[in-house]
């Protein structure tokens, strides 16, 4: 009976320990970070996890119809040149919320935060 | 010994209490990732598709519905070398309509009507002379457009829910009302899918069962001129569309004279009555849509009559001097920084 008590008290404890870090890995994976897609006529050149950039970079983007920067630094990312026209996509400045975009229509380059 | 069985009763009640916050945990969890969103974007129609939405394969969901716009919107362009536009602009003989447009063109022919051709999906022989479909505008030169213009006037188009004969001198231009359509069979596919959400599409919006909050949707409306996202006010609404025309976003200027993209049918030229923007509200977007266009073309007060014959949809005026007008029939509440007018 004591032995029965004393062993269904660890068992518990076991499961407790068990569910309780199972809920808590699964917490932080979802609260995992943002991240940044960057596509140029529909491929995709670049995902980047916001949250885990340790340095600043930029890549240009070379199309027939023209070029464009992005920049990226930890947990933001813009387009930061671009030779189109309108400039609408170099206007939208920094984006670091999921479903803000940064869209170059004229040289269909996206870049887009999930 | 009685001390040993009060410590495995406390043991057994704390490990009770705990295993009840452990599993509480677990499914806040599974019920907070189905109720996440998601957000995708795309390029479709000539300007960005973004999507938010919640529910179960909501990825899935959206990648497919990214997909449907596409061919959507490759199937009513203008620029396209195939699809539905593509063959009713180059064939003498009545094209079929694909299964699932009737109801469509049925709601676009019945706009057309009743705005005695304020809104006109015929005209694109003129349209394509601005270069409005293209994206890049320019202006016409007056002789040459004006021939065009007199030749698609002569025109008669039949649309019918079956077929669609194209008259000699006239073409078909979807473009002020395929974001409208598009929103639509989204939403469509979202809620035989079971998937909650707002699609934003260049201006469109559409709103899918209940917000994240479960509140009441909240549409910013853009303010004319001001920067991307600055807003004159919210609309708050149970769910629908949203749509705005306006002529501070696709314009071309030629000696100091500014020509915006909205056109009257009956002159060729861009639409001049006092009005900056016309948002409508409703249950389908591609009503709203045709609404947009067909309201700015007629004006505030003429477009007040056609939306009279709409019950269900609600107009927003702004006019050049800055002041913001709405119609009295509206089922949705207009809020203007927290101000029901």
């Amino acid at each position: 009976m004591k032995r029965g008590d004393r062993l269904l008290g660890l068992i518990l404890v076991i499961l407790v320990a068990g569910i309780t870090v199972a809920g808590i890995t699964r917490y932080l994976s979802q609260a995992s970070g943002i991240t940044a897609l960057v596509r140029s006529e529909g491929k995709v050149l670049l995902e980047l996890r916001l949250d885990k950039i340790t340095e600043g970079d930029t890549l240009r983007v070379e199309t027939s119809a023209g070029y464009n920067v992005v920049q990226w630094a930890k947990g933001r990312i813009r387009i930061e040149e671009a030779d189109c026209p309108d400039q609408v996509c170099v206007r939208q400045q920094w984006l670091t919320k999921p479903g803000q975009v940064a869209a170059c229509v004229p040289h269909q380059l996206l870049v887009e935060l999930r | 010994m009685r001390l040993h069985k009060l410590n495995v009763r406390v043991t057994l009640r704390y490990s009770a209490l705990l295993i009840l916050i452990a599993l509480g945990m677990l499914i806040y969890q599974s019920f907070h990732q189905n109720r996440e969103t998601v957000y995708r974007s795309d390029f479709a129609m000539g300007t960005v598709l973004t999507q938010a939405a919640r529910g179960t394969d909501t990825a899935e969901v959206m990648a497919e519905g990214a997909g449907v716009v596409s061919m959507l919107g490759q199937a009513l362009s203008m620029n396209a070398t195939s699809g539905f536009t593509f063959e009713v602009n180059h064939s003498k003989n009545p094209v079929p309509v694909p299964d699932g447009y009737k109801p469509y063109l049925d709601n676009i022919r019945e706009v057309m009507e009743k705005s005695g051709g304020a809104l006109d999906i015929t005209m694109g022989a003129v349209t394509e002379m601005w270069g409005i479909p293209s994206g890049s505008m320019t202006v016409p030169d007056p002789v040459s457009l004006s021939a065009v213009l007199r030749r698609s006037l002569a025109g008669k188009t039949e649309i019918s829910g079956t077929s669609v004969s194209l008259a000699a001198g006239q073409k078909i231009d979807f473009g002020a009302v395929g974001k409208g359509w598009a929103c639509d069979v989204l939403a469509d596919l979202y809620r035989s899918r079971g998937v909650q959400g707002m699609i934003d599409f260049g201006g469109n919006v559409m709103l899918v069962g209940s917000p994240p909050d479960n509140n009441k949707w909240k549409v910013g409306i853009q303010k004319p001129g001001g920067a991307s996202g600055e807003v004159i006010g919210y609309l708050s609404l149970g769910g629908g569309s949203v749509v705005t025309s306006g002529i501070y976003e696709k314009y071309v200027e030629q000696n100091g004279v500014r020509y915006h993209h909205i056109l009257d049918p009956k002159t060729g030229y861009p639409v001049n009555n006092g009005l900056v923007s016309v948002t409508i509200s409703g249950p389908q977007s591609v009503i709203c849509d045709a609404l947009s266009t067909a309201v700015f073309v007629l004006g505030e007060e003429k477009g007040r009559t056609l939306m009279e014959g709409y019950p269900e949809y609600g107009a927003l005026f702004v006019t050049d001097n800055g002041e913001i007008h709405t119609t009295d029939n509206l089922t949705y509440e207009f809020r203007w920084n927290g101000v029901t007018p």
